[in-house]
């Protein structure tokens, strides 16, 4: 019993330091994926200007995709675009990777984009874009400089904790 | 119709919604101006909404208003949160909502080297509710020369798009004719996501599509029986002429009250010179698309 205990107490904190080290990965493969979300947009404003709800592709990113659906059903429910981004940023699971900021940056380009006209929308795309690489390049840098402290940290803590418990 | 003229006053106000309920076959208009008090013409007839949602002929101090900030966010619910795809039309001054009503638009203009490119801060907004009226232009099929081109004059808001409606629906199911229309404006027909707002029975549209381009386009490929077309101006003589010499004939509108206002109106005398119309038809403005008369060619030249 007590040996499995010390094994649960290890890999516990171990996980933690997993789930830290993935939450940094999943906030660089998140930004990445709304930055190509962007890109597709301008790609399709470049074709015809459909409608704000059918901006999202059935193509989007698996981890950007329940955020658009969110959108879109919260709009065709009667919802303005301002509502609709508030509902899907706030009650989507993943988008809780990203910094308070970053996700007030996104929801501010999404809302602009339904109130503005094609030039400003075009410019707005590009600028989200640049801007969204800055801040790739900020969660890549922070990922490459902690994720090996941290698990290097979790598993020494982890052998630290079984060998005083030992 | 009733449902998405509802659509539009829910966005508005719930008791805007509760006064119009029960009189939405009347209605013509709907006018919004920021900070002031809503007016509703029903039978063209100016009516106001007071907080209990019962209309009233005359205007008190607590009569319901929109103010400024809600008139932009109305815009934006109007223009589906995708104002990017309207702005085009505001900039001419209209947008068309879903079900083929007309919303003029008015603001200040947005200039790029003297042409207006968009409109912000709107500051009115008239939604023209648009009607199916089955069987008004059997009077112009009775009295006119269909196969030799007809005019229709009317003052705005007289039921011009309506009468050329069911002529589209008359012309293509009950005669079986092949008839293409010129819906610049997305009012006679009003596609929207490929749903037609209209009855205008198998005809084909050309949505959106410059007056010029679109008889070009349906004469060289969809060999029409009859072209339809809304609110010409004189830039479109050409493309009535082109349509003529085709030998399509042309079923047209134009703004004009009367046939001696239609004289003096440069637009349609150079319209009636092409030779297109062999009639005129007058709408007297008093009830939707209500015929006063019917002119032929040689009359008009008198």
């Amino acid at each position: 019993m007590k040996h499995m205990g010390l094994i649960l107490l290890f890999s516990a904190v171990v996980m933690i330091g997993t789930a830290y080290v993935t939450r940094l990965h999943e906030r660089v493969r998140l930004l990445k994926a709304f930055k190509l979300q962007m890109q597709s947009i301008k790609r399709r404003f470049s074709v015809s200007r459909p409608p704000f709800t059918e901006l999202f592709s059935d193509d989007d990113d698996p981890l950007t995709k329940p955020f658009s659906q969110l959108i879109c059903e919260c709009m065709k429910n009667g919802a303005s675009a301002k509502d609709a981004v508030t509902a899907a940023f706030s009650s989507s699971c993943v988008l809780g990777f990203l910094k308070k900021d970053e996700r007030e940056f996104l929801a501010g380009i999404y809302v602009s984009l339904s109130l503005c006209d094609i030039v400003s929308a075009l410019g707005t795309l590009d600028n989200a874009c640049e801007e969204l690489d800055s801040y790739i390049e900020a969660a890549a840098q922070c990922e490459r400089k902690n994720a090996k402290p941290v698990m290097s940290a979790a598993v020494y803590i982890g052998l630290a904790a079984v060998i005083l418990l030992w | 119709m009733c449902e998405s003229i509802l659509r539009i006053t829910e966005l508005v106000s719930p008791v805007l919604t509760a006064a119009l309920s029960s009189c939405l076959d009347m209605l013509c208009e709907i006018r919004l101006r920021a900070d002031k008090p809503i007016v509703v013409y029903l039978l063209n007839s100016p009516y106001y909404v007071n907080p209990d949602g019962v209309l009233e002929t005359i205007c008190s101090e607590n009569m319901l208003s929109v103010s400024f900030r809600q008139l932009q966010t109305l815009f934006a619910a109007l223009c589906e949160y995708s104002v990017y795809k309207h702005i085009e039309n505001a900039a001419n001054g209209f947008i068309t909502f879903s079900g083929g009503h007309r919303i003029g638009v008015c603001g200040s203009a947005v200039t790029d080297g003297g042409k207006v490119v968009s409109v912000c801060d709107i500051t009115s907004l008239n939604i023209r509710a648009a009607k199916q009226i089955t069987g008004c232009a059997d009077v112009v099929f009775q009295n006119a020369d269909i196969a030799r081109g007809v005019l229709i004059c009317g003052a705005p808001s007289s039921g011009k798009t309506t009468i050329l409606r069911d002529m589209a629906r008359t012309l293509s199911l009950d005669k079986i004719k092949k008839v293409a229309v010129v819906d610049e404006r997305l009012e006679i027909a009003s596609y929207c996501g490929g749903k037609c707002g209209f009855d205008v029975g198998l005809s084909d549209v050309y949505s959106g599509y410059p007056k010029s381009v679109a008889v070009m386009l349906a004469v060289r490929t969809m060999s029409p029986d009859f072209m339809i077309c809304d609110e010409l101006t004189g830039d479109d003589c050409k493309a009535v002429s082109m349509c003529f010499n085709c030998g399509v004939p042309m079923i047209a509108a134009v703004h004009c009250d009367s046939l001696l206002a239609a004289k003096r109106n440069r637009t349609v005398s150079e319209l009636m010179s092409t030779g297109a119309f062999s009639s005129v038809v007058f709408l007297d403005g008093s009830i939707p698309a209500n015929i006063s008369s019917v002119v032929d060619y040689e009359r008009y030249f008198e």
